[in-house]
């Protein structure tokens, strides 16, 4: 499958996986499963839903909009991979000094699943992330648990503390390449910004 | 399957990436005030993804180890950086020059590769230029900024220009097969092409600035700029012979980027 608009964690098992690229088998000949085909790709995906950003530690990759594509491949016989899960994840910038520790952890959680054999990661140097790729409830939990906000498409930003629109930037540069920094005038604390 | 002069040219932006990325870094905890370390800070990170993700291409691989090897242990002859990103740059207004002269060329750089022929190399544009949208407003506003304050902080920028457009001159020395490169579409612009555009790009910016820096001991922008860019153009060439050569604070700089992985080389980070 290829996602094109990011699924959310909660919503993953009932997503239909049904654009499928030509390498991908039909469920029914994956030999140490009944489930079918989407079930197969729905488990994956739930799988690595499970995993947090290490930034945010309760809000998953997969509502953050880092999944872009799972693929399950049938065991191939006599290869010694076993029905191998090719996940694609994009960055949320180049330089993200965290994409092995996220790689690792969706490897351990996708391998963890019955169905699946071993899990290859791919981190696509073709995607590029932005908030459009967030799902509402990682945006509402951001700005409840982190005081962290996303910009509106016209720019403006809403205070995640008060409510307040009046936030004005102050620097491009925050604690994290992530985010940036403004102020809000009205309760007088500084908001964080997500940052593409 | 990449030929040896694309390899070249890839290798060139690769180290300038990964250098710039390095010397950026030092500014953690000494820039002027918090926003500025946090910035090159930030913008380290992403130069240094950057030649992450094109030494992906050139070696094949996204082992992080084989990687740092790679970006890390080559001898010195074996890098293709320019002397602007491998200058140490110790003042604040070096450094900020050097930031703004730099991404100013670095997104020529990128757009030329946008069709490429190497497939994963232009599909590697978009992302880059995304990131550098924020480097150069920041370099732009910074530095515009910096000269309005003070005539002593104009002065200090004046001397920097003066000190590193004449260094920053050897980004557009053609590299050995350049002409092959251009024949299998690796990029679609010669080196000479694109520093001419920076040249302007540059020269009406700090015009617009009302920055008159000399250009070495030739003349001043804005007057005598194309016998200025032409001697600095010679000079560059004689010094970096085409990013053969290192500068002389090289030696030093490799050592400092080497300290962490030749405690333990087999380490996996």
């Amino acid at each position: 499958m290829t996602i094109t608009t990011p699924p959310t964690s909660e919503t993953a098992t009932s997503t239909r996986l049904d654009s499928r690229s030509g390498s991908t088998v039909p469920g029914s000949s994956i030999a140490r499963s009944s489930s079918t085909t989407s079930d197969i790709d729905d488990a994956v995906t739930n799988a690595v839903a499970s995993v947090n950003d290490p930034e945010y530690p309760d809000v998953s990759i997969v509502d953050l909009g880092l999944l872009v594509d799972v693929r399950v491949l049938a065991d191939i016989p006599g290869s010694l991979h076993g029905v191998t899960a090719e996940v694609d994840l994009v960055p949320t910038f180049t330089g993200c000094p965290a994409l092995s520790m996220i790689a690792e952890d969706v490897v351990t959680a996708v391998e963890s699943l019955e169905a699946i054999d071993r899990c290859v990661t791919t981190w696509r140097r073709d995607v590029v992330w932005d908030t459009d790729r967030m799902t509402q409830s990682a945006t509402e939990r951001l700005a409840r648990e982190y005081t962290v906000t996303l910009r509106r498409k016209d720019g403006t930003l809403r205070c995640p503390s008060c409510g307040s629109d009046e936030v004005a930037d102050q620097s491009m540069a925050g604690p994290s390449r992530c985010r940036s920094v403004a102020w809000c005038p009205s309760c007088r604390n500084a908001v964080e910004v997500m940052r593409g | 399957m990449i030929s040896p002069a694309a390899r070249n040219h890839l290798l060139a932006l690769a180290d300038d990436e990964h250098i710039i990325g390095a010397r950026h870094a030092r500014w953690i905890g000494l820039g002027p005030f918090l926003e500025e370390d946090l910035a090159f800070c930030s913008i380290a990170q992403d130069e240094l993804g950057h030649a992450l993700s094109l030494y992906e291409v050139l070696l094949d691989t996204t082992d992080d180890r084989l990687i740092d090897h790679f970006a890390l242990l080559r001898s010195p002859e074996d890098y293709r950086s320019c002397w602007l990103v491998e200058a140490p740059c110790s003042t604040w207004s070096d450094a900020l020059v050097r930031h703004w002269l730099y991404d100013e060329a670095e997104v020529l750089r990128w757009q030329a590769l946008s069709e490429s022929s190497i497939d994963a190399i232009a599909r590697r544009v978009d992302q880059a230029l995304r990131e550098e949208v924020f480097h150069r407003s920041h370099a732009d506003l910074l530095l515009s900024k910096v000269l309005t304050t003070t005539t002593e902080a104009k002065a200090a920028i004046e001397d920097s220009l003066g000190r590193l457009l004449p260094i920053a001159a050897g980004m557009w020395d053609p590299l050995v097969d350049e002409a092959q490169t251009l024949d299998e579409g690796v990029m679609n612009a010669t080196a000479a092409e694109l520093g001419q555009r920076w040249w302007t790009r540059v020269a009406d910016q700090l015009t617009s600035w009302g920055v008159t820096a000399s250009l070495g001991t030739n003349g001043a922008l804005g007057t005598a700029i194309d016998t200025a860019i032409d001697s600095a153009i010679a000079t560059s060439s004689a010094q970096q012979r085409n990013r053969m050569a290192r500068s002389p604070e090289f030696d030093e700089l490799l050592a400092s980027i080497q300290e962490v992985i030749t405690i333990d080389p087999s380490a996996r980070w």
